[in-house]
């Protein structure tokens, strides 16, 4: 799974991890085999509790696997010192951040501390590195802000300041979209694939967030439930039926024709829907939203739907028991479903 | 500061010119013997400690807020002051009663063996405490700390059960906190300690301000955390332990110096808060043992009591105007 022109920077095998206690090992992932190169950007997924966060900290150094080899650059995890790590790994947590007076460039300047000495004075060229990790993410606003007066988008934005500039081929990300709003994390999604590409820095990021990870992974690293990890492009995963096993569960389908996942039900009514356009796209919508299945069929619709449009409006008609109907707009259709939703299925019956 | 020293060199219960101090203090013949030997064996080293230990407490206090990101930790949070309250129950309640009279009237030797129990006993738990630091997270440290505070709390009030009330007075006394029982032999213990402490401070500047971000974080931008935590605990608790081994359990100002060193220099960066700390400490500390004094009264109020009477009107009062405690704690 790698390019030619990549560098590897992690590589592990036969790594299993969970956590251990005296009496008894709980093992969460066994046997892994992989590696990291620069400039690629992966995604894990994977359901809750199956391990993605483990898997990240072990990477990170910061919890010991069980069994395996973890070696970086070419050398082994164990005869790393941290602050050696620290110039080879950086991360991107959703701990808690330090509060109160700390400001957003002394924040992003930790990340200059494997360079600096014991006193951690900054030098020109600190200064300098840490003005162009603000800058990539565009941040510099930020700079003088309190940490406990930033929204969680600019914290998690100067997080990835700081990791930024600790100038390290791979960077680690858990979770960093959990906070955000819909927008928030397509911008975000986007800016670390482009950081990682541009600056060839290897990232392994963990996410819920599925469709975007599907948009932007180079690679997507899925966790099954039964504790094993699948690695591929997201288009292969999305064909072969890998990405359905790891999510599908019973009341969740993969419609592989939109990529995404539908709740599904079992339709009890049909109804047809004519028109073209977003109009037609969004009224789909409301119908699956009710539990209206659409059908083509007109012998099996309870109620068939025209959509007129003009120019700007548009207008509803709906067909039933040779009465028709007309809306203006889909909350008005909404209403008249719902209110007649019982009489509807009663004649159905 | 300097202008509290030198009040608190002049006034006492002998109020004497800054010009007499002078002279005392540069051995001119023109000052009485009683004079000079009150300057320098009373007054010169009590205001060396009071400084000392305020510059000790505060610190500690600085490393401890920071270690265990959490505003409200104390020097003591580890259970050193206990420990040390332990060691001195023991000496005045059970073995001076017990036929050893040696500190019958808080005489010098006195003084000498509660600063020996003290310093056991502060040890003892530091030892204790640190031996655990490398094995379990910080948190859960904390908990040991409050509970083996606790534990030995409850040892003392059982000894205090048992005890003669003369006994329990000088026992009470000690816990009020007191900066006037150091000689200048005591000085070349107590004077050291607090420098070593505080020198293992200022070299543990830089993981100071990486432990901010928690010990994770820490290690990710190249912190040896556990190290740094032994040795920042080590220190902390070296500084906490002297002084309550030398004058007492003195409680308020190592939570309070900090708060106020951030309120004042509006920083997190441990390079300029350690520094400020110990010039705030000290000034409090100087501050609160020349109220305790009472210019001009023949006798000296707790000390502990006049720390916090003093700090906590400070602190509501910086807390007011920086609106919320969280800004206040970096």
């Amino acid at each position: 799974m790698s390019f030619s022109h990549q560098r590897q920077t992690l590589c592990v095998s036969d790594l299993s991890l969970g956590y251990q206690t005296k009496d008894r090992e709980h093992l969460l992932l066994s046997d892994l085999n992989f590696s990291v190169g620069t400039g690629d950007f992966i995604c894990l997924l994977g359901s809750n509790g199956t391990g993605k966060s483990t898997l990240i900290r072990t990477l990170a150094g910061i919890q010991a696997p069980i069994a395996g080899t973890l070696e970086l650059a070419g050398k082994p995890f164990s005869r790393i010192s941290p602050r050696e790590r620290a110039r080879l790994v950086s991360i991107v947590f959703t701990d808690n951040l330090p509060i109160g007076m700390m400001d957003g460039y002394t924040f992003a300047s930790l990340g200059r501390h494997p360079y600096s000495g014991w006193m951690g004075r900054l030098s020109e060229e600190d200064h300098a590195c840490i003005d162009r990790a603000l800058e990539s993410v565009s941040a510099q606003m930020l700079k003088t802000r309190l940490l406990s007066e930033m929204s969680d988008g600019e914290r998690q934005k100067i997080s990835i300041a700081r990791a930024l500039a600790q100038e390290a081929q791979l960077m680690l990300l858990d979770e960093p979209t959990a906070f955000l709003d819909l927008p928030r994390r397509v911008e975000l999604m986007r800016l670390m694939r482009n950081l990682c590409h541009r600056k060839k820095i290897g990232m392994l990021l963990s996410t819920h967030d599925l469709d975007l990870a599907l948009r932007y992974a180079d690679h997507l690293w899925l966790i099954t439930p039964e504790g094993e990890l699948i690695q591929g492009l997201p288009e292969e995963l999305a064909l072969n039926g890998k990405l359905e096993h790891a999510f599908a569960s019973e009341n969740l389908d993969w419609d592989t024709n939109s990529g995404s996942f539908h709740t599904h039900r079992n339709h009890s009514l049909f109804v047809t829907l004519e028109g073209e356009g977003p109009v037609a796209l969004w009224t789909r919508r409301a119908f699956e939203r009710l539990g209206l299945g659409i059908t083509r069929n007109p012998a099996r619709a309870t109620f068939s739907t025209t959509i007129e449009q003009t120019d700007n409006t548009a207008k509803w008609k709906i067909r039933h028991n040779d009465e028709t109907y007309h809306f203006d707009s889909i909350n008005q259709l909404i209403v008249w479903i719902r209110s007649h939703e019982s009489k509807i299925r009663y004649n159905e019956a | 500061m300097c202008g509290i020293a030198l009040a608190s060199a002049c006034l006492g219960s002998e109020p004497l010119s800054p010009r007499t101090i002078f002279q005392a203090i540069s051995g001119s013949p023109e000052v009485d013997w009683i004079v000079q030997q009150i300057v320098i064996d009373f007054r010169l080293p009590r205001i060396l400690t009071s400084l000392l230990a305020g510059a000790a407490l505060a610190t500690a206090g600085l490393m401890m807020q920071t270690i265990f990101r959490n505003p409200l930790a104390d020097p003591f949070v580890l259970g050193v002051n206990s420990g040390a309250s332990f060691g001195v129950a023991l000496v005045i309640l059970i073995l001076a009663p017990a036929g050893i009279s040696l500190t019958e009237n808080l005489n010098a030797s006195g003084q000498t063996l509660i600063v020996i129990a003290s310093t056991i006993g502060a040890a003892f738990t530091l030892v204790l405490v640190l031996s655990l630091s490398r094995r379990i997270d910080v948190m859960s440290l904390l908990i040991v700390g409050l509970m083996i505070s606790y534990a030995i709390g409850a040892m003392v009030s059982i000894l205090m059960f048992f005890s003669m009330a003369e006994r329990l007075q000088s026992f009470v006394s000690w816990s009020f906190g007191d900066y006037g029982n150091i000689s200048w032999s005591h000085m070349a213990v107590f004077a050291p300690s607090i420098c070593i402490g505080l020198s293992i401070t200022l070299l543990f500047m830089k993981p100071l301000d990486a432990l901010l971000l928690g010990e994770h974080y820490a290690e990710s931008i190249g912190t040896h955390t556990k190290r740094a935590r032994f040795f920042i605990l080590l220190s902390a608790s070296l500084l906490a332990g002297t002084v309550t081994g030398f004058c007492g359990p003195i409680g308020f100002l190592g939570i309070a110096a900090p708060h106020l060193s951030r309120y004042f220099f509006q920083t997190s960066s441990h390079r300029i808060l350690i520094p400020a700390s110990i010039l705030v400490g000290a000034t409090l500390s100087l501050s609160a043992d020349l109220v305790a004094r009472g210019p001009g009264m023949d006798f000296s109020l707790p000390l502990n009591a006049i720390t916090a009477l003093i700090g906590a009107p400070i602190i509501i009062g910086a807390l007011i105007k920086q609106r919320h405690m969280k800004r206040l704690f970096g």
